[in-house]
């Protein structure tokens, strides 16, 4: 694969990092660029250990929407709550959770307390209402290093990368499908255009593992993750924003996918039954 | 490597989790979901074309499970570490490097190829999506408000706090141990170690579990030591008495079975009619606390009869006369009848029978003395069972449990406190039952401070020169097993910094500034012995520690790391350590004698067997009290301020209308399991059980509302109607549920028992003797 842009991520066997801390380095051409600055903006804020990489991705979607616009009008349940262009730093400080401020932290710094609201919904040490894992959600019983955890890792497996401490680090959070999807995007971009490429085996496996990764695999989670998180109490703008995009992104592409290929359930779905 | 399915442990129905919870819907299309995977995956690796055929009536060929094959695992030993029992030995099956399904090991006689309904769910807690993943760290104690932070900044904060109290008190007295039994691994020791290595700290010492009889076998026998519970199979009389194993020690049934199969007859002592109760032949339901006085009873009908086995009263024992005549002073099987409840007929028919079937056992469980006269009561027990001569005979016995099996080394237990370390110059008794290092340090001029765990909120509230600033509580959950909640919610609040490792977010947690993730048991090896059974397992690390886990000693390691960094020299525990190295220095020269091993390797064969000289305890008659006899009259007990006699002792004063009663689940062991989903499948929420005739009088119907209320404090929950709870008892199961406040400790005070402290440090606590009212919410 040494044709392809460098993808963002962990190489196999190399040095364990987190997705977050990785700058992703690759020039990608114009028809994704949307797409990859809010895949790459979605996987870092996912993967946020704290404030500061809660505020560093929120800004970077901030300049995606401010360059690229919103993809889609965000779903009620996100705008009406919470605005749907707000940044944190100019909410309603009565609107946050009812944290006491900690020693140390200053009172009214919203960061901090999106941290705290982000840790409540996806991180613990509390069970969480919104666990970020595909497993956790597409199990018939809730849990992590499932089957469905399992489909990701030979997915990332074939692109030839794996999560840094595999076998530790549940291979399906949210944060790593969304730095693959973004890998695949880069190998769409790579390939030529797709009616050019109807007939090359490698532009047919990509856009395969493109429609399994976003609109079957994700698409049988992801919105009821958004979904479920969105109903809690006092999720700040930034994180609901965030949900939305992630919503927006995964539904389009999803409906992008449906119109290149018609899912093949409908083969299924015509047979006569015998 | 196959990617089918195979057989993943059982799969209960997907319960009802919300709409929108996580797992509510399987993925549409599941099954077709591998076969899509592949198709793509080839065409990535290989380049080979993915061909639609232009089938109209053929169908897509659906893949189906491969059969079971065992090549297709990796398979480890593991040991169910929890306090229990049965101390399982297991088999776990790990494919692409994640368990999926546990067996009970079969080369144990003991578990015999199967778990208990809590084990079959392990692969639940490993793989939790609510397990704790990050050390986190809370800004503000309770406030909800988490950060997650690296290992190192939770090290470094908690090292550079214990630096501060260690600078301000001139010692490290301020930082206390709170830990029992949440995991039973040897290395586990290492927590103590860790103290040890840091300098005196102060410990929460004793047992809320058994203390009591364990000082009433050491008075009257010496040591706690019972028989091999396989040979219970060759009773021929089986008295379960305060103990359910039907519920709690699942394996040893099927002794109890087969000992009813040669023609033994099963009698079941217990407030309450449980499982056990119902398969037993004869169900007693005796006043709470009045087993002293049955057994006396009983003790005095077999004198009366002339069936005291003469040559072990007179030839093994100390004391039996005066016993005797105590007996004839002060006891009648009448007088016994008025206290228990039991009928006097009863007494004396079940007393003769058991003096005349050879041997005769009586199984004393830990509920039965978990009374202010509970010591007294296992005294009297044992009694009965040694003057029919049933002491140290195969299928006999007083079993309690045993601590035969546990001579480890404890390498990760015994650290040196650091040079010129400044402690408690207080008298030192033992740090609980495990405590091998109790008596070695007499010669120290420096002791730790020992608090009693069984009055943990007071001892904390109450401890001065220096306060208690920094808690660190680890296999141990204080606010779901420490008595009276609301004290100690309060004690807490005087604690400066609590540090609480764990693999759940319980209430001690909620109450913690740093949570440490910790371990379960397929991350990390170690090896298990039982105080019950005689077989020793070794503990494989089978999978690596999910998310940021880290194991008990691995923690201390790191620990030291810090504290050395910062003030070089301030702790002697090792800066780096492996958990199969630590393993491995657990094991001596006798551990493998009697274990029949030449090396730790040979537990991977499976586990093993300790080789006693018999299945019986104190098989030669040899006693390791003072006179070397089985002392009917203990001076030690004596001079311990009891009665050197097994005496009766009375019960505690009610102190509020109906007993209440707070004993285990099926589906919880304290506060472990109830909150895995499979367990809820069964064990929704708690209830309180209570007889009709007190719901009448009450005006309480079933599943009503109701309030459980006394001086300690309140509990509301359902209620349910039953007639296997006595009519002046209130019930209900200690656990701990995942998404409820409940806690049975909101209502049981830390009133002592009269044991427990001889050998354990610290006096039993009486959870029995604890008395609620109850009205409709």
């Amino acid at each position: 694969m040494e044709h392809i842009p460098a993808i963002p991520g962990t190489p196999r066997n190399g040095a364990p990092d987190a997705p977050a801390a990785q700058a992703a380095t690759g020039t990608l051409p114009p028809r994704s660029t949307r797409q990859s600055c809010l895949l790459r903006g979605l996987r870092d804020l996912f993967a946020a250990r704290g404030a500061d990489d809660l505020r560093a991705a929120s800004l970077a979607l901030d300049d995606c929407v401010a360059r690229y616009g919103t993809p889609a009008p965000l779903p009620p349940n996100a705008s009406a709550q919470h605005g749907q262009h707000s940044r944190p730093d100019q909410h309603d400080p009565a609107r946050r959770t009812a944290a006491q401020a900690a020693p140390g932290h200053p009172r009214d710094d919203p960061w901090r307390d999106a941290e705290y609201a982000f840790n409540r919904l996806f991180v613990g040490p509390m069970a969480v209402p919104a666990p970020p894992y595909a497993s956790a959600w597409l199990e018939t019983e809730p849990r992590l290093m499932g089957e469905s955890t399992m489909d990701v890792r030979d997915l990332y497996h074939a692109l030839g990368y794996a999560v840094p401490g595999e076998g530790t680090t549940p291979d399906d959070h949210l944060s790593f499908e969304l730095d693959a999807a973004l890998a695949l995007l880069a190998l769409r971009d790579a390939a030529p255009p797709p009616v050019m490429a109807a007939r090359e085996e490698r532009g047919l496996a990509v856009d395969d593992a493109w429609r399994w990764l976003v609109a079957e695999h994700m698409g049988a989670w992801v919105p009821r993750f958004v979904q479920r998180a969105l109903a809690e109490p006092g999720v700040p703008p930034a994180i609901a924003r965030a949900l939305a995009l992630l919503l927006c992104w995964q539904e389009d592409a999803a409906a992008a996918c449906a119109h290149r290929h018609p899912p093949e359930t409908t083969a299924e779905a015509s047979a006569p039954s015998l | 490597m196959s990617k089918t399915t195979g057989p993943t442990g059982p799969t209960g129905p997907t319960g009802p989790t919300g709409l929108n919870g996580p797992g509510g819907t399987p993925s549409r299309g599941a099954p077709s979901r591998s076969m899509s995977r592949r198709s793509f995956l080839k065409g990535l690796i290989a380049s080979g074309a993915l061909a639609t055929l232009p089938c109209g009536l053929l169908l897509p060929r659906k893949a189906s499970a491969a059969p079971f094959n065992k090549a297709d695992f990796q398979i480890f030993r593991n040991a169910c570490p929890r306090n229990c029992y049965d101390t399982c030995s297991m088999v776990t099956y790990v494919r692409d490097g994640v368990v999926r399904f546990v067996e009970g090991a079969p080369e144990s006689t003991f578990t015999a190829g199967g778990l208990c309904v809590k084990g079959y769910a392990y692969p639940r807690r490993v793989y939790s999506p609510d397990r704790i993943k990050y050390p986190m760290v809370q800004d503000g104690r309770g406030s909800g408000n988490w950060r997650r932070v690296s290992w190192d900044e939770a090290m470094e904060r908690i090292a550079r706090k214990l630096l501060e109290i260690k600078e301000k008190d001139g010692n490290l007295l301020g930082l206390a141990l709170t830990k029992y039994s949440g995991n039973f691994g040897i290395t586990n020791y290492g927590v103590e170690g860790m103290m040890s290595s840091l300098g005196y700290t102060t410990r929460l010492v004793g047992t809320p579990c058994w203390p009591a009889g364990i000082d009433a076998q050491n008075y009257d026998m010496g040591d706690m030591w019972c028989n091999d519970p396989e040979d219970m199979e060759k009773s021929r009389y089986v008295i379960i008495w305060g103990a359910n194993p039907a519920w709690c020690s699942v394996h040893s049934m099927k002794y109890v079975y087969a000992a009813r199969d040669r023609g033994a007859k099963i009698v079941v002592i217990d407030p309450v009619l449980t499982q056990t109760s119902a398969k037993g032949d004869v169900a007693w339901q005796p006043e709470t606390g009045s087993d002293g006085a049955l057994a006396l009873g009983m003790a005095r009908h077999v004198l009366d009869l002339g069936l005291v086995d003469r040559d072990f009263v007179a030839n093994n024992a100390v004391g039996f006369e005066e016993f005797a005549a105590y007996l004839r002073q002060n006891v009648t099987v009448e007088w016994a009848a008025e206290k228990s409840g039991i009928p006097a007929d009863e007494i004396r028919r079940v007393a003769e029978e058991f003096a005349t079937a050879k041997p005769a056992t009586i199984w004393i469980g830990y509920g039965m003395q978990r009374h202010v006269n509970g010591g007294a009561a296992v005294r009297a027990i044992d009694a009965l069972v040694a003057m029919t001569g049933n002491v140290g005979k195969v299928g006999g016995g007083a079993r309690y449990g045993h601590l035969q099996t546990w001579g480890f080394n404890y390498h990760a237990m015994i650290q040196k406190a650091p040079a010129g370390s400044i402690g408690f110059t207080g008298k030192a008794g033992p740090k609980g039952e495990f405590d091998v290092t109790a008596g070695a340090a007499a010669a120290a001029a420096y002791t730790d401070r020992s608090l009693n765990i069984n009055k943990t909120a007071q001892e904390l509230l109450d401890a001065q020169n220096p306060p208690v600033r920094v808690l660190w509580s680890s296999c141990k959950n204080p606010f779901a097993q420490d008595f009276d909640r609301n004290k100690l919610e309060k004690a807490f609040d005087k604690l400066e910094m609590v540090v609480s490792v764990e693999q759940f977010f319980t209430e001690t947690v909620r109450h913690s500034d740093i949570v440490l993730p910790v371990t379960t048991l397929f991350e990390e090896w170690t090896v298990n012995a039982s105080y019950w059974h005689y077989w020793v397992s070794l503990n494989e690390q089978a999978i690596a520690p999910m998310h940021e886990a880290k194991s008990n000693i691995e923690i201390a390691a790191l620990l030291s790391r810090h504290m050395n960094r910062l003030s070089p020299g301030s702790c002697t525990y090792p800066q780096d350590i492996d958990t199969k190295e630590w393993m491995e220095k657990e094991f001596n020269k006798g551990v493998y004698d009697l274990l029949g091993i030449s090396h730790w390797q040979d537990l991977r064969k499976g586990p093993a067997k300790a080789r006693m000289p018999s299945s019986a305890s104190w098989s030669d008659r040899t006693f390791k009290t003072p006179s070397g006899k089985y002392e009917f009259r203990s001076d030690l007990c004596a001079s311990h301020g009891h009665k050197a006699l097994p005496e009766y002792k009375e019960g505690r004063k009610a102190y509020a209308p109906y007993r209440l009663l707070t004993p285990h689940s099926k589906f919880a062991i304290h506060s472990q399991f109830a909150n895995l989903d499979w367990m809820e499948e069964f064990q929704t929420e708690p209830f309180v059980y209570l007889n009709p005739a007190l719901a009448r009088a009450k005006g309480i119907a079933d599943l009503d509302t109701v309030r459980v209320f006394n001086p300690t404090g309140e509990v509301k929950l359902r209620a349910k109607i039953t007639n296997t709870v006595p009519g002046d008892c209130l019930l209900m199961y200690e656990a701990w549920f995942r998404k409820l406040d409940f806690n049975v400790q909101n209502l049981v005070d830390d009133e002592s028992a009269d044991m427990g402290a001889y050998k354990t440090g610290a006096p039993g606590v009486a959870i029995h003797d604890q008395f609620a009212d109850v009205a409709i919410a």
